[in-house]
């Protein structure tokens, strides 16, 4: 059953899925034509970055383009499945949609790097590829990319199951909105809690040696604070992500009508 | 069986339904007459487990509709259904998976008999062959209920027929419970054993079709327009 | 086309009638099969539960049979047809000396029309 869930989606997603991929090597070309219009490499790397930043707001779009194919009449509903399967088919495909281009990004980055590196265009410390950075920026896009997807679901919902009440289908953009800046305007008076503050900061783990972490050219950096990242701050966020979808997944289940 | 006790559905304070204590039977066609907005799509997403009534319950085969109902339940919806980028063979084999009652056997027949092209996109067919497609996935399921919603909605009357010539060729008839609701009363009276007019959500008729000519004299069609005079 | 039936009568009736119709006609033959039930039911378009009536009511009638596991048969009686036939020319008949009346023609008047009919002559206007 989930199989058939997961290609359905993916037949729902197929010709935008080719269509961007053609768009990144597009966009890369573009920034290919432009370096050597004004005969300096470097100037692809802006376009690499373009790129890598339209992922997080390429996940959260396929998810709703996913999500917008079922409106109409929202027939998805009249299955089986539950609500959990059937936003996790959403998600998973989304997900192999996003890894899949981000794995294509990471190509062109690399071919592009090892470019810059022999011809000396840029400056990277030790000379190498910086891989770590390579991974923790894939981690962080990713990272990134499915809080709003996670929030984009759970607010879907929301927005979906306030159809039954008349009063409020009225006001129900504003509902949405209401109930996100809530959330944030929570976290962030949490997290000016002395005890919550202390406790985040009791588990880092290193990931590069304090002061050679940035790389790339000009403002175009990427860096890790003081080369540790909190580990706490993870668990808690993973585990708020996935309690929102749990919510997501039931709300579908007992609020959304048609 | 399907059974409403006492239901009502309230969107703020419009009621879609209200107060409707209504039984059908196993294995008898049913047909829900009414005009627009008189609560038919509504009962029937309920029976479908995809509308909650506000007050009341609805009963499916002894268990409270909810989504799992839709085990039990085929259920044609008036809109949405098909998906625009899928072919005729993507959707058989989506339904397919996502039911385990599904036969793949009578869809093939269905295909003839519905003279579908397999490979043609949903999105590229005429509101007519969307239609027969949709019947065609609702008929190859071997579901005790059948819920019909419109399925002649914008439909013209060669395939009205060939629809009604579908549900009394593919229906296990005396084992399906088949509720169909409809404006296009007259190419499906025939198959109707009993009909129900549902106006303003409140149930104002019910009649058993041949019992109706016998005592009456009277079609269905012309039974409904006494009621509204 | 599926066939329009009747307001006035109980459609597993008409459909019994239009059988009836068939076999005096000859254009279903004495001990001839009739289509299943759910053939004819396809064939009408309509539900397969007033077939079973229409033929509950032609076997009380005398007019079909149903043999065990291997369906329904038009009777082999000469008699029984032969007596149909002479039924429905009575229903004829009927219906339209009903509707002579009801315009106001005198029963003299009918048999003179029919006669000339017969005798290929136009109605006179005998007044």
């Amino acid at each position: 059953m989930f199989q058939g869930l997961l290609k359905k989606d993916f037949l729902l997603i197929k010709n935008y899925f080719w269509l961007w991929l053609i768009a990144v090597l597009a966009i890369y070309g573009a920034g290919l034509m432009f370096a050597t219009y004004y005969d300096a490499f470097a100037l692809v790397f802006p376009f690499i970055f373009m790129i890598y930043l339209f992922h997080l707001v390429l996940l959260p779009m396929t998810e709703m383009v996913l999500l917008k194919a079922e409106e109409k009449g929202q027939y998805w509903l009249h299955s089986t499945a539950g609500g959990m399967r059937l936003l996790l088919s959403k998600l998973v495909v989304a997900l192999a949609v996003f890894l899949a281009s981000l794995v294509l990004t990471d190509v062109l980055a690399l071919i592009t790097l090892n470019i810059a590196n022999v011809q000396e265009y840029i400056h990277i410390p030790g000379r190498s590829v910086p891989y770590r950075e390579g991974f923790l920026l894939n981690g962080a896009l990713t990272a990134g990319a499915l809080y709003f997807t996670v929030w984009g679901l759970f607010l879907w919902t929301v927005y979906h199951s306030l159809n039954a009440y008349p009063l409020l289908k009225k006001v129900r953009w504003g509902v949405v909105i209401a109930i996100y800046v809530a959330f944030q305007g929570l976290a962030a008076k949490m997290l000016e809690i002395p005890l919550i503050e202390k406790w985040f900061a009791s588990w880092t783990v290193r990931v590069s040696e304090p002061g050679t972490q940035a790389w790339g050219i000009g403002a175009m950096s990427f860096s890790v604070e003081n080369g540790a990242i909190q580990i706490w701050p993870i668990i808690v966020s993973v585990l708020f992500h996935v309690g929102l979808f749990l919510a997501a997944a039931w709300l579908l289940n007992r609020k959304v009508e048609v | 069986m399907i059974e409403l006790r006492n239901v009502t559905k309230e969107y703020g304070k419009r009621k879609a339904l209200q107060d409707v204590s209504l039984q059908f039977e196993k294995g008898k066609i049913y047909g829900i007459l009414g005009p627009n907005g008189s609560g038919k799509s509504t009962m029937m997403k309920m029976a479908a487990g995809l509308v909650f009534p506000s007050k009341g319950e609805v009963i499916v085969n002894g268990q409270p509709a909810d989504r799992s109902i839709a085990r039990d339940v085929a259920y044609l919806s008036s809109e949405g259904m098909v998906y625009p980028g899928l072919t005729v063979q993507q959707m058989i084999e989506f339904f397919a998976a996502q039911h385990k009652d599904f036969s793949l056997e009578k869809a093939e027949e269905l295909i003839q008999f519905m003279s579908l092209e397999r490979h043609k996109k949903v999105a590229k067919m005429s509101k007519g062959q969307q239609g027969r497609l949709k019947l065609l996935l609702v008929l190859s399921r071997k579901a005790p209920v059948l819920l019909l919603d419109e399925p002649f909605l914008g439909l013209d009357p060669m395939v009205r027929d060939t629809i009604v010539k579908g549900l009394v060729s593919f229906i296990d008839f005396g084992e399906q419970t088949v509720i169909i609701t409809t404006h296009e009363i007259t190419e499906i009276e025939p198959v109707l054993e009993e009909a129900v007019i549902l106006d303003e959500g409140m149930v104002r008729a019910r009649c058993h079709v041949e019992a109706l000519r016998e005592e009456e004299g009277l079609s269905v069609l012309q039974w409904l327009k006494r009621n509204y005079q | 086309m599926t066939e329009e039936f009747r307001t006035s009568k109980p459609i597993y009736r008409q459909i019994a009638d239009r059988i009836i119709q068939q076999f005096v006609r000859g254009k279903i033959a004495p001990g001839e099969k009739l289509p299943s039930v759910r053939e004819m039911a396809i064939q009408s378009g309509v539900n397969p539960n007033t077939i079973q009536r229409t033929y509950g009511e032609l076997e009380r009638m005398d007019v079909v049979e149903t043999r065990r596991g291997q369906g329904t048969f038009m009777t082999e009686q000469i008699d029984r047809k032969k007596q149909l036939r002479i039924e429905i020319q009575r229903e004829m008949i009927e219906t339209f000396i009903q509707n002579m009346r009801g315009i106001g023609v005198e029963d003299k008047e009918i048999t003179e029309a029919v006669e000339q009919f017969l005798a290929g002559k136009e109605p006179s206007e005998n007044d």
